[in-house]
């Protein structure tokens, strides 16, 4: 079959998923891969964060002014939050990554909130397609593993074990369950939002989706808060000696 | 340390009770199918592996509300409902024997 054919067969077949409204709509091809909306959008949200950071932190002073006095504030608001659950050291070493899952996740959230998102192409939640979500939860399941071995080594398998060994497919099940959890709950909710704004926008688009934007603003950062919190409480059980508690 | 001014590893936990109970049994449910299909043994490990599942999400909202399970004792815990029923009543009896004489008193 002619690639071209087959390319543009590949793209209806997307594009018919989740009937009329445009689920997964392909805005070009980089070879042989379609690059979706939501890819567009999560490539923009990385963009703007990484400038955010090198502006912020391209010129450190010790009495911080401008933009670095904000990034100060985000990165010690984010330490404050973590340490309060995983004690200021270990804050400290997941920072990178849980601090930017709550970033990312909050961004990609109110993403949805500009104007058109959704319909324009090119601007699309991220987090309101599962194989994203999913794919957060999937690093989160590795990195739990992977800091876990780390810090205790072999005996870390253990706790697969407790309280004792007939509990071995119950702990194993609920590994698999955990980043599925993870998964749903935050492409369900984003989703859900998205969904009922875009009901509430072709019913009665004056004035009355207000009061459903306000709350999505609230659940956004809810949902990023619930998603870094739950990530950051699996890793903390994963890293914790056993004497802490 | 418990700088946690949101409550947010309570509201963590709580939004993920509902998630974690339907994950669960459906990862033990599509796993089942899956090693059925693979062996051809439908339907007993569909079931196995559904029962499995269902029992880790119990486990899962158990941990959440009363900590995690690690030793044998918890499982006793868990499992002995009827003893902690009695210990129950048993605390309540002394919170009434304690109370009763100052009734009296008055």
């Amino acid at each position: 079959m002619d690639p071209r054919i087959r390319r543009e067969n590949r793209t209806r077949q997307f594009q018919m998923q989740k009937g009329g409204r445009k689920l997964h709509d392909v805005l070009f091809h980089i070879g042989p891969v379609p690059v979706f909306s939501l890819t567009v959008t999560s490539w923009a949200i990385i963009i703007i964060l990484g400038l955010f950071f090198f502006l912020g932190t391209r010129n450190l002073q010790r009495v911080p002014s401008g933009l670095q006095n904000v990034v100060e504030a985000v990165v010690e608001g984010l330490l404050d939050f973590f340490a309060g659950v995983l004690g200021e050291k270990r804050a400290r070493m997941y920072l990178p990554l849980l601090g930017t899952f709550f970033l990312f996740i909050l961004l990609c959230n109110y993403s949805g909130l500009i104007p058109g998102s959704g319909e324009i192409d090119g601007f699309k939640a991220p987090t309101s397609d599962w194989n994203v979500t999913g794919a957060l939860a999937i690093v989160v399941f590795f990195a739990t593993h992977y800091y876990g071995i780390k810090a205790k080594g072999l005996s870390y398998f253990k706790h697969f074990l407790t309280p004792f060994a007939a509990f071995l497919p119950l702990n194993l099940l609920e590994e698999v369950a955990r980043p599925l959890s993870l998964t749903l709950r935050l492409f369900g909710n984003v989703f859900a939002e998205e969904t009922i704004i875009f009901f509430l926008l072709s019913m009665a688009p004056f004035l009355v989706p207000v009061p459903m934007l306000a709350l999505s603003l609230m659940l956004g950062a809810i949902q990023a808060l619930v998603f870094t919190i739950l990530a950051t409480s699996y890793i903390g059980a994963s890293t914790e000696e056993h004497e802490e508690h | 340390m418990a700088k946690d001014p949101w409550g947010s590893k309570a509201l963590g936990q709580a939004l993920s009770l509902a998630t974690n109970m339907a994950a669960s049994v459906a990862v033990g449910f599509f796993l089942g199918d899956f090693l059925d299909k693979r062996f051809g043994t439908w339907p007993w490990l569909t079931i196995l592996f559904f029962l499995l599942g269902t029992a880790t999400g119990m486990k899962m909202t158990y941990q959440a509300v009363s900590g995690k399970i690690e030793t044998p004792e918890d499982v006793q815990k868990m499992v002995n409902i009827k003893d902690n029923m009695t210990r129950l009543k048993e605390v309540r009896d002394q919170i009434k024997k304690s109370q009763d004489p100052k009734d009296e008193d008055q």
